[in-house]
């Protein structure tokens, strides 16, 4: 039975392993240059000056955007599907191995060769743009690498959590080929369901995957981010909330809302508020009058009692929501696979 | 050795056409004491036939006391056919041929004669019987 | 000890019974022919028999066993799919691993003497071969698992005359060599007529009639003579066909004793005609079934 799931898998294990081998290569080439680039200062302004770094961390990013969908699609949904599709189940299941024995060697080599080549590309890929990440909070904002390693967006693409979406999608893609009877028709809709799951888990489900940190903290010059207002309707505009960057830059921001003395959320703002947003982009001189104003301005404020409600994942929660985001993928793939198990005894 | 064929249009269950044409290869002399009779299986693939057909078959030959088995070897001829000799048969063939001499001088057609035959050949049969 | 035991046995798919109120005794060591028309029953009859569906109604044994009720009971049962798959992408020799690799009991010797008589290519993808190639693989991967029961659905439908020949002429050296008991299925009476010496006709779902083929043949009669309502036949008399003209009555009847009836000119019936007479019973009752169906 292992030779039988290996020869059945050879094809996609074989492409797995060379787009492996491939990414590995490149990231091998640019990755030690860049971990010494990094001891250096404005380390991600020369980094991004190399076309291959900006390049590579695109191309990874998208990759690993990909790989769940690639993994369910050809590796799962063909999986049963496929057998079914040409017939040859018939064959198999009529040997001197129990469909059910049949299906735990097709899942578990299936599942061990996913997560062999998922772990080692976001692996690889996580050393590589680790220097990149860890700039981020320090040096803000440069070139392609926009994205903090908390943000919904980066988040995904790093850390163990693509390791959980590989093996989920796998389970997912066998389930759906179980269910679709055809390859093609099973390769789309497990394509299709992953990339709304793709989209729904950042949005709906990882925010709730810890606690997040419930704080009032004081407006400074330094986190402020932002001014909503919204017009009246007589050309005036009401302002209604600040928006600040957290406790750090780095930190995942849930909700964030200014409050008054009271702790309550006011109707508007004091029209003064306006004066004391930042400069954008430049690094000013604390010193200058204009600067010295906007303090005065920030004082005025949280003389007045008006502070920051904040709801956020702080940056030092990545690995531990790193963790539990590949644990419910996990879980959610042992899930499938159970139903896997059960459908297996039904008639095809 | 001789081998078997099959009629499928004749009617005749296999088994009793492996039957007969033993029994005709016996009486034409093309089989002999102590010859060895095809194996099951040989037949069996030379036919694509059921293999209890040719078991049948040569159990029936084993009664009549045609053939014997030897375990592990195979069937072998062990008996003649009892019947009239060459000396009686050849004047009786000589008469056949000269009835049909006479029936064909007549203007029977081949199929008149034949039906005439089949005809005459059940009466007496049916008159042997009772 | 019985190949094919089934009681009430029934398999609906959706609304409609593909089987229904199957009983069946089948003892081993007979090469079975299940002969129906297409949509009959057959293939669900013997997916059933070898596990890959399960009944919705009554119980199926297979050598005394539950089909596919563990590996014991695989290994003792070897099948032959309708259409005989296999993996396209494997080679013949990877067929052969994969028969290795899966049957506890497998001959490898006997696969590959068989692979080399049939004169196929051990490195040639399965993908490649032609039907009848294909066929025989197939029933090589049954044949060298060395079960005690072989399965074979409609094996020889879409071969040629010669392979058909090729096919059933392998299949009946393994029945010598290896004590396989066989059962079959084809919608074509000719296909099983030499090699199965028990037969089961299936019509509409139903298993119609079933006995050693020597017994239906002895047991079935033609009656010709002067025009006769069936229903004034002697009881032990079962009628499976009449036709009627103004003058001349032909029945076709099972019954197990002597007709004695002067009246009646009695012949013999080829298996074709016997199965045919139950085929036509079946259409000339079909317009009441639905109705039958209703009620039930």
């Amino acid at each position: 039975m292992i030779w039988l799931s290996y020869r059945q898998t050879r094809l996609q294990l074989s492409i797995g392993l060379v787009t492996l081998a491939v990414v590995a290569a490149g990231l091998a080439l640019t990755g030690p240059h860049l971990a010494e680039l990094a001891k250096t200062e404005k380390f991600l302004q020369q980094a991004s000056d190399g076309v291959a770094n900006s390049f590579l961390y695109v191309a990874t990013i998208l990759l690993t955007y990909g790989l769940p969908a690639l993994i369910g699609g050809f590796w799962g949904a063909p999986l049963v599907a496929r057998e079914i599709e040409s017939g040859t189940h018939r064959l198999a299941w009529t040997q001197g191995v129990s469909r059910t024995r049949w299906l735990a060697f097709r899942l578990g080599i299936g599942a061990t060769a996913v997560l062999a080549v998922s772990g080692l590309l976001t692996l690889a890929i996580t050393w590589w743009a680790g220097p990149m990440d860890k700039a981020m909070p320090i040096e803000g904002p440069t070139g392609v690498f926009s994205f903090y390693r908390m943000s919904p967006f980066l988040f995904g693409v790093r850390g163990v959590a693509p390791i959980g979406w590989a093996l989920f999608a796998f389970a997912l893609g066998v389930v759906v080929g179980m269910l679709a009877r055809r390859t093609l028709v099973a390769l789309g809709v497990t394509m299709a369901l992953l990339v709304v799951l793709q989209v729904c888990v950042p949005m709906f489900v990882r925010a709730h995957l810890a606690a997040p940190v419930d704080a009032v903290v004081p407006i400074t010059l330094e986190n402020l981010r932002g001014l909503e207002g919204r017009p009246d309707g007589a050309g005036e505009v009401t302002l209604e909330t600040f928006h600040i960057s957290g406790a750090g830059p780095a930190d995942w921001i849930l909700d964030d809302e200014t409050v008054d003395r009271n702790g309550l959320i006011p109707a508007s703002l004091p029209s003064y508020v306006s004066g004391c947003m930042p400069e954008p982009g430049l690094n000013p001189d604390p010193a200058s009058s204009v600067q010295r104003a906007k303090q005065a301005c920030i004082d005025r404020l949280s003389a007045e009692g008006y502070q920051q409600h904040i709801i956020y994942h702080p940056e030092s929660r990545f690995w531990a929501l790193q963790w539990r985001e590949a644990g419910l993928l996990a879980g959610g793939a042992l899930l499938l696979s159970g139903f896997a198990f059960w459908r297996i005894r039904q008639d095809p | 050795m001789i081998e078997f064929h099959l009629d499928g249009r004749s009617g005749v269950s296999p088994y009793l056409q492996i039957v007969q044409q033993v029994r005709h290869a016996l009486r034409l002399g093309l089989l002999q004491n102590g010859d060895q009779l095809p194996t099951v299986k040989d037949v069996v693939a030379a036919l694509a036939i059921n293999p209890n057909t040719v078991l049948k078959a040569y159990r029936e030959l084993e009664r009549d006391g045609l053939v014997a088995p030897r375990p592990g070897v195979g069937t072998f001829v062990t008996g003649a056919l009892q019947g009239p000799g060459i000396a009686v048969i050849r004047p009786l063939r000589q008469e056949l041929e000269g009835w049909l001499g006479r029936a064909r001088s007549a203007g029977l057609d081949d199929e008149s004669i034949e039906a005439l035959f089949l005809a005459s050949f059940r009466t007496a049969a049916d008159e042997g019987v009772a | 000890m019985n190949a094919l035991q089934t009681r009430g046995l029934g398999k609906r798919y959706r609304r409609r019974w593909a089987l229904s109120e199957c009983d069946l005794e089948v003892p081993a060591g007979h090469v079975v022919g299940l002969v129906g028309p297409n949509g009959a029953g057959k293939s669900t009859l013997l997916n059933l028999a070898a596990g890959l569906i399960r009944p919705t109604a009554g119980t199926i044994e297979v050598l005394g066993g539950e089909p596919a009720s563990g590996a014991q009971q695989l290994a003792k049962v070897g099948f032959v799919a309708q259409d005989t798959p296999t993996y396209a992408g494997f080679t013949v020799a990877e067929h052969l691993r994969l028969g290795a690799r899966l049957n506890p009991g497998w001959d490898q010797a006997l696969a590959e003497a068989r692979i080399a008589e049939l004169g196929l290519d051990p490195a040639q993808k399965a993908g490649q071969l032609s039907g009848g190639q294909r066929a025989q693989l197939a029933l090589c991967l049954g044949v060298a698992k060395r079960p005690e029961l072989l399965i074979l659905d409609e094996p020889v439908a879409s071969l040629d005359p010669l392979a058909r020949r090729d096919f059933l002429q392998g299949l009946m050296s393994s029945v010598v060599e290896h004590e396989l008991s066989v059962v079959l299925s084809s919608h074509l009476v000719s296909d099983v007529e030499r090699v199965c010496d028990y037969l089961i006709v299936m019509v509409g779902s139903r298993i119609r009639v079933a006995g050693e083929i020597e017994d239906l043949l002895a047991t079935h009669h033609r009656l010709v003579g002067p025009r006769r309502e069936a229903s004034r036949l002697p009881g032990d008399q079962e009628v499976i066909g009449q036709s009627h003209t103004d003058r001349q009555s032909t029945l076709i009847v099972r019954t197990d004793q002597p007709i004695l009836d002067p009246a009646w000119t009695v012949s013999k019936l080829t298996l074709e005609d016997l199965v045919l007479a139950y085929l036509d019973a079946n259409r000339r009752s079909a317009p009441t079934r639905p109705a039958l169906e209703v009620q039930r």
